[in-house]
């Protein structure tokens, strides 16, 4: 596999505060990369950085093996859809597909066209008077119908209804399989897409605390239950993510337990259920985030 | 009859009321005084530069077609403050987006130059002077005072893009500081005795001359910039 | 795939075998392709990948180079017996351990079992 997206020791702070925090992290051709966060946890900064948009304090960003800074060759293979992009005044949807249409090498127009058309774009409307939803929907189109070698999402269905954000995860995946390219998208909502995420970053005040395969990450928490004694005893020696106590009973999200761990668990009369996704990143975020965990 | 417990105002401060409400933002009374005054100025400051820089061999006084320029200079800042964020998010370079909008600016400043010429050629008025004749030295002239127009537009935007609002108070403070001063310094004795402002001994090549250099500076400003700015 | 939070490729693995022991996919049948099965699933390709491999691996699925994946000769049978010991982990032992708890006796179980017709 080749790197396309390589981040090293990345630092951005604006005026004392730090947005992002000595970032590491690789990103390989081909596959849908997730960068989980909550709100102001650094996610668009870090794209903004990846994409040329901000210029990093310190650290190295590199990018088909260049900086993607003020380079053209490189920014030619990149789309970046920011979340709170502003068109310009006056455009219709006609125009921004017009703009795309020119700017993207890849372009696609029968393709947008036909995602206009699903997703209900009114055509006649200014794009500053969309709804959120459809605002974020122009985003998709455009995102995707660029075809772009290395695809940036920033929060792509926030304000999306069920039925549009069901369209997007479909047409994500079919675009994909079509034409295979690196895919990053952010998000604070993580249940719904988490199935379609091949890697997962999770990214808290700043730094990344967390850089793993998604299936390798399914099988690492596990929620645990019982009398808090037994409880305490058989987890002592994992990392424990969070508990929770009432009366004598007690719940723990524990990392790192394996296949026979939770059978003997088990068998001592404890409940225990693989975290989901959602539940682990929660979790993970809510630990202090000096520390980065492994995950095996 | 139970009493209302808040009893109705009367209609003056009922009236007045709104009239607070309506100023909430005082900057709603400012603007348009900033609107003003800068008319004013940008109007003061063409009809000087008229008179500063005529060539020895006319008699250029200002007129409305200066009002072209302005709105070169507005078209020019919209282009760059609103394509700026979506041209780079389509995978496009600042430089490229930079010099992109000046090959546009450029284009559209030979349009206007020759429908200003067309113009000048039926009315006989060429921005206020005499029409000489459809010559080389005026066309370029044109071309360099709508480029360098622009050009100045694209750096100020650039400015604005980099810096934001405190960015462009401390530059339009500075400007004003100039502006105003360098009329007070042509009125002046001492104006007099500055060279370039001194009308007698420039002629048009070079008005053109230095108008080209002046538009250069502010073209590379601009760049030197813009290619720092992130995208807000 | 459910919610339980395991990996999507073991879930997938097993519902494959599971449509293999029901016959809803025979042996020396083709089984849908990775892209069709990550479409259908809602999953990633390279996670429908690694359950395919799995499978390949335990020699219940074969590649035909350029057609597609096919179910293996004897690959039923083998697979009903791993899910029989599969069964034994995951049916009866939760059950004595509950029975345990509740005092119901082994007796009392296999009377229980006596009752239901299957």
């Amino acid at each position: 596999m080749t790197k396309v997206i390589e981040v090293n020791n990345l630092t951005k702070s604006y005026r004392g505060a730090t947005a992002v925090d000595s970032v590491s992290l690789a990103i390989e051709e081909n596959g849908i990369y997730g960068l989980l966060g909550r709100n102001g946890a650094g996610k668009t900064t870090l794209m903004k950085l990846v994409a040329g948009h901000e210029l990093a304090s310190t650290g190295e960003i590199s990018v088909y093996g260049a900086s993607p800074v003020e380079n053209s060759a490189v920014l030619a293979n990149m789309a970046f859809i920011r979340e709170s992009l502003r068109y310009s005044e006056n455009y219709k949807i006609g125009h921004v597909l017009k703009a795309a249409k020119i700017a993207f090498a890849n372009w696609d127009d029968a393709f947008a066209q036909s995602l206009v058309d699903k997703f209900q774009i009114p055509r006649k409307r200014l794009v500053r008077k969309l709804s959120r939803g459809q605002l974020s929907a122009v985003g998709v189109v455009v995102g995707l119908a660029a075809r772009a070698p290395i695809t940036i999402l920033d929060e792509p269905y926030i304000g999306m209804d069920a039925v549009a954000r069901k369209h997007f995860y479909d047409i994500l995946l079919a675009d994909y399989i079509k034409h295979p390219r690196t895919i990053v998208l952010s998000t604070h909502l993580i249940d719904e897409v988490a199935d379609l995420l091949e890697h997962v970053f999770v990214i808290d005040q700043g730094r990344i605390i967390l850089d793993a395969n998604t299936e390798d990450l399914r099988g690492s928490a596990a929620v645990i239950e019982g009398s808090t004694e037994s409880v305490d005893d058989a987890v002592a020696g994992f990392v424990i993510l969070e508990s929770q106590t009432i009366g004598t009973q007690k719940r723990v999200v524990a990392q790192g337990l394996k296949a026979e761990d939770a059978a003997r668990l088990q068998s001592a009369g404890l409940a225990v259920k693989p975290a989901t996704l959602q539940q682990l990143i929660i979790s993970q975020t809510n630990m202090d985030s000096s520390e980065k965990v492994e995950v095996a | 009859m139970t009493t209302l417990p808040i009893q109705q105002r009367t209609l003056v401060q009922r009236l007045w009321k709104v009239v607070g409400i309506n100023v909430v933002r005082p900057w709603v009374l400012v603007l348009p005084l900033v609107i003003m005054t800068a008319l004013f100025l940008v109007t003061g400051i063409l009809s000087w530069l008229t008179i500063a820089f005529v060539p020895a061999d006319g008699q250029l006084r200002f007129s409305p077609e200066f009002f072209l320029i302005i709105f070169l200079f507005l078209t020019a800042n919209q282009t760059i403050y609103h394509e700026y964020a979506v041209s780079l998010s389509f995978g496009i370079s600042r430089s490229d987006f930079y010099f992109g909008s000046l090959l546009n600016f450029a284009l559209q400043s030979i349009w206007y130059a020759v429908v200003c010429l067309s113009i000048a050629a039926v009315t006989g008025s060429f921005f206020g002077s005499e029409f000489s004749g459809v010559g080389v030295t005026n066309f370029v002239s044109l071309i360099v005072l709508f480029i360098g127009t622009q050009a100045l537009a694209a750096s100020t935007t650039a400015i604005y893009l980099r810096w934001g609002k405190p960015g462009m108070l401390t530059f339009f403070g500075g400007l004003a500081l100039v502006l105003v001063a360098l009329p007070v310094l042509a009125v002046s004795d001492l104006g007099s005795e500055l060279p370039t402002l001194n009308s007698e001994t420039l002629t048009m090549l070079e008005t053109n001359v230095i108008g080209s250099a002046v538009a250069l500076i502010l073209i590379i400003l601009g760049y030197l910039i813009i290619r720092k700015a992130s995208v807000r | 795939m459910d919610e339980s939070g395991r990996p999507i490729f073991l879930q997938l693995a097993e519902q494959l075998e599971n449509q293999i022991i029901s016959d809803q996919f025979k042996e020396e049948s083709q089984v849908p392709s990775i892209n069709e099965l990550a479409t259908f699933h809602r999953i990633n390709p390279a996670t429908a990948l690694k359950a395919i491999n799995q499978l390949v691996d335990d020699a219940t699925l074969y590649k035909k180079r350029g057609i597609g994946m096919f179910v293996n000769a004897g690959a039923k049978q083998a697979l009903i017996t791993k899910h029989s010991q599969k069964f034994r982990a995951e049916f009866v032992e939760p059950l004595i351990i509950e029975a345990r708890k509740l005092g119901i006796t082994s007796q009392e179980i296999i009377q229980m079992l006596g009752k239901e017709s299957f």
